[in-house]
Parts: structure tokens; sequence; C-alpha cells
């Protein structure tokens, strides 16, 4: 196998090769010119043709390395073909062979040179032809073959013929070899016309090589004919010349890799070969009438030929753009149809999509209604298409849009070319009737030009509807089972507390175990509720700056009680920083926690609560020494119903809820809860929560402007952006941690909120969901700045007013944060649980 | 000191209960009502110290009830507390702002409601 040469290493062997190759030809010249004796130039000539010959050979061995396959064939024919062609020639001024008579064995050897010449240049890989190509190639060939057979037969043969005195052999080879010579050049010319890439110059070396070699060739014989040839003139330089044009050919950069011929169409060759064979036969024919001699026998035959060859080719090639045309023709009429359908679909796929979907132009008229649109709007498309979207859309009812294009989001996704979803909306019924719909615009852009809106709409009254029936639910229950409760409690009160008259120890004792059991069936009443409403965010915390120590100091203040009787000492630990937290929930999950502590401590023992700062976050730990937690339930008893003694929840009176509840506290305000025990020897319950950042806030620009509230988890890109936005005029907060958002979102109520949806502890998401639970916060814009798509988080694409995918230009930024201050939020989410509504 | 207190609840078991309690356990004077409706009706012939007033009741509820109170000159100045079973839910209290006294959790504890009451009216 062949190394693969580097091009520009063979690129630099070239561009010594042609100076060499140059200088070499000039010192030929001026050996070969008269002045020099004839001996010495025949001796030059000799050395001459030794030297290109074996240059030429030496080139095309390695050229025949660096290729593969088929020109890797074509090479080693072209050296097989040098090293003949030297050896021959060798032979003969070795035998000092007489022109007028050569040896055989010479012209065996020069002919077969020829032969592996012009098979060589065969077999080199060229654009593979279909069928009319290669009938238009051998009629190309035949023409230029014939056109310079011609002008050979009219300027060489007639001589020739006329003059060869000698035998069959040497008229044979005399005749032989400038045919051979005329094939060679012809097949030569016709393949640089065919040929793509590099292989285009290397092919013009060698076709110049071989016009060098016949040119010689032709000459040699029409010389030897009239017995005028010596060795040792200008004309061997053209045998020389051709051996270094060869070999220079083979020389020519190129990879392996340079070229299989792409099989694209070359019908801007036709007209290079139409040029070529009419230039050829217009000089044949100038030729013919110049040279003044009759068209005799064979002559005429061949011009025949000519004519009748360049005439069918002409005829192929108009058959041939014809079917050309039918099949351009055909393939036009393929794509039409394609594009019909391809219409009819996306139309199906419109009409099949269950929201409604409608199309507006920039005048806001509607262009565009699918059949489920009209549907929900109880009318027919037709009636629709032409009117003002405004007009038809919008109303002034309860939670409708009102009217006019101002601020309203198809005007806002025209003019500000962004995405507007989640927008709340009423739309009219043709009967009057309204109904509630979550609205996504979108800018229709053709070529950077605004052309419109295409809005999707959605009825959610089933939504509304089950958020509703959910929150009823929980009130429902929580009245009708706290309604006996409280007789059962209250008449088991009035008993106990000896109200009714004094009791006897055992009815006294029973009644005692019946309140207990009413008390537990309350207190899991009410962990029930209260751990189905933290969940679904049904009651949003109220996050504000918490002293950690005040917490810690209250939460012991009320366990004390609880820990007195049980001979437990509860002891308050080093607690330092500030948290973002919902004060009452805080104190619910630390006094559970402690609560646990001091029920699972032995008389005499000690509970421990400390906070510590660490990270941008306060942790929170409560000690016991009790009886610890196996290994195994360490995570589990965070959930709901899971104690470590099924048994505790009637000795303990613990509901199996507190835990569970106390994570989801913890969580919702972007924390973790976990759990160490040693077995036997205590357990440690922590939780972090995140801490009030130091000197995080940024707050300048003059006061008017709009304020910026900017939640991304890393530092960097909070910089960024509030340099963006400080450039154009805002007020800018910068926040890396959702938490510290949500507090700030509350105390400050931004105009916008720039909200990053991959942050560690509480995701974006969460802040979002934060956003929209409260009533103060909750129509602040949030344009999400994510690495990730909306197609990602579809279900968030709903609940924010714009949404960028990192990297974000300046402009970008600017352009949807201005969108999305200029935004009103079509309707406020009404409070969750429609309280005291009535039975 | 003895005081007349009107319990209002739609369910005449904690209505029973309420009573008995702030009677035999505080000694205080209860009358009941069953409804918003018949609240009125007593409030019209009764002079009262305070109403302990349930919020979830058919017909007339209880924040309607403490509304046409407020509406009345003569009630106006009746303390009113609110006893409930719904402590825990909504965002926000809907008698958050409103002028009563105080909140009572269903279910209450009837050997301290009286003391309850006190506490949050300022009665010695």
């Amino acid at each position: 196998m062949g190394t693969t040469g580097a091009l520009p290493a063979q690129r630099r062997v070239f561009a010594v090769a042609v100076p060499v190759a140059v200088a070499l030809v000039l010192v030929l010249t001026l050996l070969l010119s008269d002045l020099v004796s004839p001996e010495v130039r025949q001796s030059a000539s000799a050395a001459g043709f030794l030297l290109a010959g074996l240059l030429a050979t030496g080139c095309c061995w390695w050229r025949r390395r660096q290729t593969e396959g088929r020109r890797r064939r074509s090479w080693t024919m072209f050296t097989t073909a040098a090293v003949v062609a030297l050896v021959a020639n060798l032979f003969a001024v070795a035998v000092d062979s007489d022109p007028q008579n050569p040896h055989v064995v010479g012209e065996i050897g020069l002919g077969a040179a020829l032969l592996l010449s012009i098979a060589g240049l065969l077999t080199f890989p060229v654009v593979r032809r279909r069928g009319v190509d290669a009938v238009l190639l051998t009629l190309d060939g035949l023409v230029t073959g014939g056109g310079v057979l011609a002008i050979s037969a009219v300027l060489v043969y007639d001589r020739l013929l006329e003059e060869t005195s000698s035998g069959l052999a040497a008229r044979t080879s005399a005749l032989l070899f400038p045919v051979l010579d005329v094939v060679l050049v012809t097949v030569a010319l016709i393949l640089l016309q065919r040929a793509t890439g590099r292989d285009r110059y290397a092919l013009a070396l060698i076709a110049c090589g071989f016009v060098m070699y016949a040119v010689a060739d032709l000459a040699y014989a029409v010389l030897t004919a009239l017995d005028r040839f010596s060795f040792g003139t200008h004309l061997d330089l053209g045998w020389i010349a051709g051996y270094l044009l060869v070999g220079l050919a083979a020389l020519f950069p190129s990879t392996i890799a340079d070229s299989p011929p792409s099989p694209r169409t070359v019908h801007g060759s036709d007209t290079r070969g139409t040029v070529l064979v009419f230039a050829v036969l217009v000089v044949a024919g100038i030729v013919q009438v110049r040279g003044g001699e009759k068209l005799h026998g064979a002559l005429a035959g061949l011009w025949l030929l000519l004519l009748l060859a360049a005439a069918a080719r002409q005829a192929l090639l108009a058959a041939d753009n014809a079917s050309l045309r039918r099949g351009l023709e055909r393939r036009v009429r393929e794509q039409t149809a394609d594009l019909h359908r391809l219409a009819r679909e996306t139309e199906v796929l419109l009409a099949s999509v269950g929201d409604g979907i409608y199309g507006v132009d920039t005048e806001g008229r509607i262009t565009f209604v699918n059949p489920t649109a009209a549907a929900m709007l109880g009318t027919y498309a037709d009636d629709l298409l032409g009117a003002a979207a405004h007009d038809r859309f919008h109303t002034d009812e309860e939670g409708g849009h009102p009217g006019g294009g101002e601020g309203c989001y198809i005007t806002e996704a025209i003019s500000t070319g962004a995405v507007v979803s989640g927008v709340e909306d009423a739309y009219v019924r043709a009967d009057g009737g309204t109904f509630p719909v979550e609205i996504t615009a979108s800018p229709v852009v053709d070529e950077g030009e605004p052309r419109g809106a295409v809005v999707a709409f959605r009825d959610v009254t089933q939504r509304r509807e089950v958020d509703r029936m959910k929150s009823e639910f929980l009130s429902v229950v929580s009245h009708e089972l706290r309604t006996p409760l409280t007789s059962i409690r209250g008449s088991l009160g009035l008993l106990a507390g000896g109200a009714l008259g004094e009791l006897t120890p055992r009815a006294g004792s029973m009644v005692g175990i019946a309140m207990q059991s009413s008390d537990r069936l309350t207190r899991l009443i009410n962990d029930l509720l209260d751990l189905e409403r933290i969940g679904s965010g049904a009651r949003p915390m109220e996050i504000g700056s918490v002293d950690a120590a005040d917490l810690v100091h209250s939460a012991v203040t009320q366990i004390d009680g609880m820990a007195a009787p049980l001979g437990v000492r509860v002891r308050t630990g080093e607690c330092r920083g500030r948290v973002l937290a919902d004060e009452d929930r805080i104190m619910q999950t630390l006094t559970n926690l402690l609560g646990n502590a001091v029920k699972y401590s032995e008389p005499g023992g000690v509970v421990t609560a400390v906070a510590v700062e660490q990270n941008g976050h306060v942790l929170f730990s409560v000690r016991d020494q009790g009886r610890g937690i196996p290994e195994d339930m360490l995570d589990s008893i965070f959930e709901r119903f899971q104690q470590v003694d099924s048994s505790d929840s009637r000795q303990k009176g613990g509901t199996g809820l507190g835990l569970a509840i106390s994570k989801t506290i913890v969580e919702r305000h972007g924390g973790r809860i976990w759990a160490e025990s040693d077995y036997g020897a205590g357990t440690t319950v922590h939780f972090t929560l995140p801490a009030v950042p130091t000197a995080r806030m940024t707050h300048d620009g003059p006061g008017d402007q709009p304020t910026v509230l900017i939640c991304d988890d890393d530092g960097g890109i909070v910089e960024v952006f509030s340099t963006f936005l400080r450039r154009h005029g805002y007020r800018v907060t910068g926040v890396t941690d959702g938490e510290e958002a949500l507090a700030l979102a509350r105390a400050h109520h931004p105009a916008v909120v720039l909200l990053d949806l991959l942050m560690p502890g509480r995701t974006g998401g969460q802040v979002l969901a934060g956003l929209r639970g409260d009533e103060s916060t909750g129509s602040i814009p949030v344009v999400v700045v994510s690495a990730i798509g909306p197609e990602d988080e579809p279900g968030l694409v709903s609940e924010v007013e714009g949404w960028l995918v990192k990297p974000v230009t300046e402009e970008h930024l600017v352009s949807v944060v201005s969108a999305a201050v200029a935004r009103t939020r079509g309707a406020l989410v009404a409070p969750a649980v429609p309280d005291g509504g009535g039975e | 000191m003895s005081r007349t207190v009107l319990v209002v609840d739609d369910d005449d078991l904690i209505r029973e209960v309420a009573q008995v309690a702030l009677e035999s356990v505080s000694g205080w004077t209860v009358l009941t009502a069953d409804g918003g409706a018949e609240a009125l009706a007593v409030l019209a012939e009764h002079r009262v110290d305070a109403v302990l007033l349930d919020v979830m009741m058919p017909d007339m509820d209880g924040l309607t009830t403490f509304r046409r109170m407020q509406e009345d000159p003569s009630l106006r100045d009746v303390p009113v507390v609110l006893v409930t079973a719904k402590v825990q839910s909504g965002p926000r209290p809907v008698w958050d702002g409103l002028a009563i006294a105080g909140v009572i959790p269903k279910p209450f504890d009837p050997m301290t409601l009286g003391d309850e009451v006190s506490a949050m009216l300022g009665w010695t």
C-alpha cells in the first residue's frame, strides 16, 4: 500500500520540479543548436532521452504508489509504457537502428508503449456516463479523432505514402505510429474535457506531453520518409518534453481521497464538447481545402463518416435534451403534487388539533381559523375570516381582555416578535356566552418581515372547575369531619372534666381513653389537611427574613412545657444567621422535631437545638439522646405514617404525619431535611433553609424606572444581565437563589422577574409556582431565561410571559423585558378556596 | 359575674355541648340559635354580652350574620367570637380585617371554652 503524500509537501515537490524541467529543456535547446558539433548534439540528445525517460518512469512509479483503485492501474500502465518506450529507444540506439529500416523489436516496443498509454488513459477514472452520454462520448471521439486523422491525412500521409520506398514493415510502422499517436492525442483531449477536479490539470499535462510526442513522431515519420532525419536536432526535444510533461503530470499534487468523481450531470461540458468537435472539423475542412487535394476514395469515406458522426452527435444531443426536459417537467409535476399533498396534510393537521387556532394579519384581521376554534366559538370559520380579531375576541366582561389593540397579546406578539403565552382571557361565543381561555400568541415572521400572528387558545373551563372542586372538597371534608368531632370531644370533655358530676374511676378512665382518641383523630385530620395544602401549594409560604435564633428560642419555649413533665431538658445551642422563611411554618417544623425528640427521650435526657450558617444556608439541627433510628429507616421516617414502631402513634400520641409535613415545608422553602442516627444513642434531624444574603442586592438607577428582578444561580449571568438592563434605564435587583427571589418579589413588586429554571435548591418552576400562588406577586410578569427551551418544559410555557434560551443577546433581552413590562395579565387568578362561600 | 351569651350553630349537638359547657363550667346564661336568621331574631329580643358564631351554616352563614349585625346600630357593639371548623383553610382567612373579637377552632375543649372567650373579650 502506498503512503498518503501530504498535499502541501506534494506542492513543494511540484514547485521544484517545474523549473527543473524547464531548465532541462532550455539546456538541451542550447546544446542541440547548430553551433554545437553533431557528435555532442547526438550525445546530448541521447542523454536527454535517457534522463527524461527515467524521470518520467520514476515520477509515474511514485504517483502509482500514492494512489489506489482505477487511478493506480492507470499510473501502473503509464509507468510500464515509459519503461517500455525507454528500453525500446535504448535498444534502437544500441543496435544503431537505421531510421529507414528500423529494427522490428524497437518498433514493437514503441508500439506497445503507445498502446499502453492509450489503455492507461482509458482506465483513468472520470465521471461515469449513462447510456446516451457514453454514445455521445464515442461519437465525439470519432469526430475529433477522424478530424485529426483527416488533417494528418492531408498534411502527412499523402507524402508518407508517396515517399516511403522501403518494404512492408517500414511502411506499416511509418503509417501505424502516426495513427496511434493521433488516437492517443484524441483520447487525451476527450478525457481532458470529461475530467473533474484536480485530475483535469494532470490530464492537461499528460495531453500536452502526448501532443508533443505525437508531433515529434509525425515529423519523424515524414522526415524519415524523405530520408532527411538525423538524430540530435531540436526535433528530439519533442519526445524529451513529452516525457517530462508526463513526469510533471505524475508529480501534480493530488490526494487519494481527492476524486471519486462526482456523478454530476455534465451539461456545461456539452457546449465545450460541441465547440471542440466543430473546431476540429472546421480546421480539418480548412486544411482539406487549402491542401488542394482532391477527395479520393479513402479520404472521401473518412469525410462522409465524419459528417455522419457529427450529425448523429447533434441529433442525439437534441433528443437527449428533449428527454431531459420531459424528465424535468415530470419532476416539477411530481413536486407540485407533493406540495399539494403537504398543504392538505397541514390543513388536516390544523383541523384535527384540539386547541383553537386562528391567524391574524398585521392589521389584526383574521386570516385563518381552524374548525376547532370555530366550533368552540359556536360559529363557522367563514363568518370569522376578515373580521377584526380585537373586536371579535375581546370582551369587557369579567376575566376578559378589554377591547382594542392596546396592550393586547396579539399586538404584543406582532410588535415585539416574541411569543406571548399563558395569557388568560375570556372569549365570547356566538350566543353571547363567555368561556375562560388560555392563550399562546406567536408572531408570524416571513423572511424577517412581520406578517401577523397566530393565536392558539384552549378552553380552561374544566381545569378551573377541577381546581375549584379540589379545594372545595378539602374544605368540605375539613368541615364535615370536624363537626361531629366537636360534639364528641365536647361531650367527653364535659364528662371527663367532672362538669356533669363525678364519674366512677373506671368510667373516668374509659372517658379519658375516648377523649385521647378523639384528640388524636383531630390532630390526624389537621395534619392530613395541612400536608395536602402545603404540598399542593394551596397555602403559599409567606416568606420573610427571620432570625434563626428567634425561631429556635420560640420553639424551645413552646416545647418546654411538654418536656418538663417527662423529665427531659431542652437546650438551645449556638444559633446564628437569618433565614428566608415562613415563620409560622418553620415554627411548626421546629416544634414538631423538638416534640419528637422529647417524646423519644428517656427521663433525664437532653435535647439540643442549634442553627449554624454555612454556604448560603442555615443548618438547623435537633439532637436527642433517645433510642435512635435503625439505619434502614432513616429515609422512610419522612414518609406518611412511617414510624419506627407501629405502636408509637398510640403511645407517643403522634399522627405519623409530622415528619412528612416537616419535609414538605422544608422542601417548599428550597431546603433539605434528613436524619442521622447512632442506633441506641440518639438521633439528629437536620434541615437547611436559605440564608438571607448579605450584600447581594444591588439597587440603583433612577427611581421611576421599572425594576427587574433577576434570579439565576450563576452570579456571572446576573452581573451581565444587570449591566445590559441598566444600560437601558432599568432598575435591577439580582439574586442567585429562588427563595430570595420570592421574598424580594413580595417586598418590592418588581415589574418583571427574569427566572432561571435549573437552579439548585428551589428550581425556577417552584419559584414560579410560589409567585403565582401569592396574590401580591401572582400578576408579576415572569420571563424564563434558561439553557433549556420551552419544548423541554411544555407545562411552564403557558405560565410565563416570555422565554429566552441562553445564550441571550443584549438586544433580545431588552426587547423581551420591555414587552413583559408593558404586559398586564389578562385576569388575576381568584383565591383558590372560596372560603365562607356558603354551604 | 354572670354573663349572657348567644351560641349560634346549625349542628344541635354542638349547640347542646357548648350550652352545657358554658352553663355548668362558666355559670353563664346561654341562649341558642340554629342559624343566622334565628340569631338575629333572638338578638332583637334579648340583650347579650357576646355571640359565639359558627361560620359555615346553611341559609345565612356566619359572616353574613356578622355583617347584618354590623349594619344594625343596636347590635354593632355586641362582640362576636367565631367558632369554626375551617380554621386552616384558604390562603387567607375570610374574616381577615373584620371587627371580630376572636376565632376558636373546632373541636373546642368544653372545660376551657368559657375561659377562652373571657380572655378574648377581656372579661375578668
